[in-house]
């Protein structure tokens, strides 16, 4: 008799219990998915789909090995280096200003002369730079002239290395980017009081 | 009213079960398209049991022989590369399936790698040795070496108009040295 009098009430509730019920059944099966697919996040709304690869009627190209950039810097590998002690350099001379001028070779050891030493009035300074310096070999990507200017007052630049005029070796393939390591061995100085100009690609 | 009720069940039908057990598995087949194609791995059958393997080493062994000969004229350049190409990469049947085995393993130890393989066939190969094949590349676990089935023969790749190596930059910055064959 009731259904009768307001079918479309009972109708309408019906659908709404329903779609209730629905609500909640999905809400528990979309709950038991992985987070990513439930719904799709907003950085992916924009992307392009992925084209899968295709043969191609006018060629073929096959993916090479990736080129892995070569790094010049100090070789740990090699033996016989020294760091220079940088304590020690405060101790025996704190307002030493030095510029060494050396050349780095083809086997990447870092060559220079007595002369190439400007240590005026700091000469127990440039002595002690000029033992380590001697030793350090780099990766031998890289060769030419290179400057190590030693500030030991200043603040922030207390190491400048210029090694702007450094050219890669011809030995290296082109198409292989080389990167600027570390420069110098140093032990008991903070990096951010090392300035390094890079050198050339 | 009845409409309405129908319309619901089939609505709590279709979306309370859109994924049951026996899902369709992909099926790849792409289409050639009029384009340079690009896969990792190039398979050239003969109409002897001898196939030729390109891989990722192939464009290392063109940069070294375009080193070498690049003296040459152009011509002579390409049927160089293209004769010691084919010479140093042709491998037999048992090579040829012990190289997609490792490649498989390699897949189904790196799920996320996708890899993409060109097999050329020519029209006179019989269909059990393209079927053998594709069945190795599908039964990674991951499905994910890929394949594009396509026709041609080892003579039509030997006439090809250019052998060179060149240089891609993907989107990341990464640098390779891809080997570009063009018919």
């Amino acid at each position: 008799m009731t259904l009768k009098r307001f079918p479309f009430w009972y109708g309408g509730a019906a659908l709404l219990l329903a779609g209730c019920l629905a609500f909640v059944l999905r809400w528990i099966q979309m709950s038991k998915l992985p987070e990513d697919s439930i719904s799709i996040p907003f950085s992916d709304v924009e992307k392009q789909p992925e084209i899968p690869p295709r043969p191609g009627i006018q060629g073929i190209e096959i993916s090479g090995p990736e080129i892995k950039a070569k790094r010049f810097e100090i070789d740990l590998a090699r033996s016989g280096l020294e760091s220079l002690d940088w304590k020690q350099l405060m101790a025996v001379d704190p307002h030493a200003q030095i510029i060494v001028i050396g050349t780095v070779n083809a086997q990447g050891q870092l060559l220079f002369a007595v002369r190439d030493i400007r240590s005026e009035g700091h000469p127990q300074a440039g002595v002690i730079i000029a033992k380590a310096l001697k030793t350090w070999v780099y990766t031998p990507f890289k060769s030419g002239s290179i400057e190590f200017t030693f500030n030991l007052p200043s603040e922030g630049k207390k190491l400048v290395i210029d090694a702007s005029r450094l050219r890669r070796r011809s030995t290296v393939p082109a198409e292989v980017p080389i990167l600027d390591g570390p420069l110098f061995y140093i032990e008991g100085l903070d990096s951010q009081e090392i300035r390094q100009i890079q050198s050339q690609e | 009213m009845d409409m309405i009720f129908m319309l619901l069940i089939f609505y709590l039908v279709t979306s309370y079960n859109p994924k049951t057990s026996y899902q369709e598995k992909q099926i790849f087949i792409p289409t050639p398209k009029n384009d340079v194609g690009r896969s990792q791995i190039v398979l050239q059958l003969t109409d002897t049991d001898r196939s030729l393997w390109l891989d990722e080493t192939a464009s290392d062994q063109v940069a070294e022989l375009e080193d070498q000969f690049g003296f040459l004229p152009t011509d002579r350049l390409n049927q160089t590369l293209f004769d010691l190409l084919i010479e140093q990469n042709i491998v037999t049947e048992e090579k040829l399936h012990r190289n997609l085995e490792r490649l498989v393993d390699q897949a189904n130890r790196n799920p996320q790698a996708n890899y993409f393989v060109l097999i050329r066939v020519p029209f006179e190969a019989p269909y059990y040795r393209v079927v053998d094949l594709i069945s190795t590349i599908s039964s990674t676990q991951f499905y994910n070496i890929r394949y594009g089935c396509v026709a041609g023969t080892l003579e039509e790749l030997r006439l090809s108009r250019e052998i060179k190596t060149v240089l891609v930059e993907d989107s990341q910055g990464n640098r390779k040295r891809n080997l570009r064959i063009e018919f």
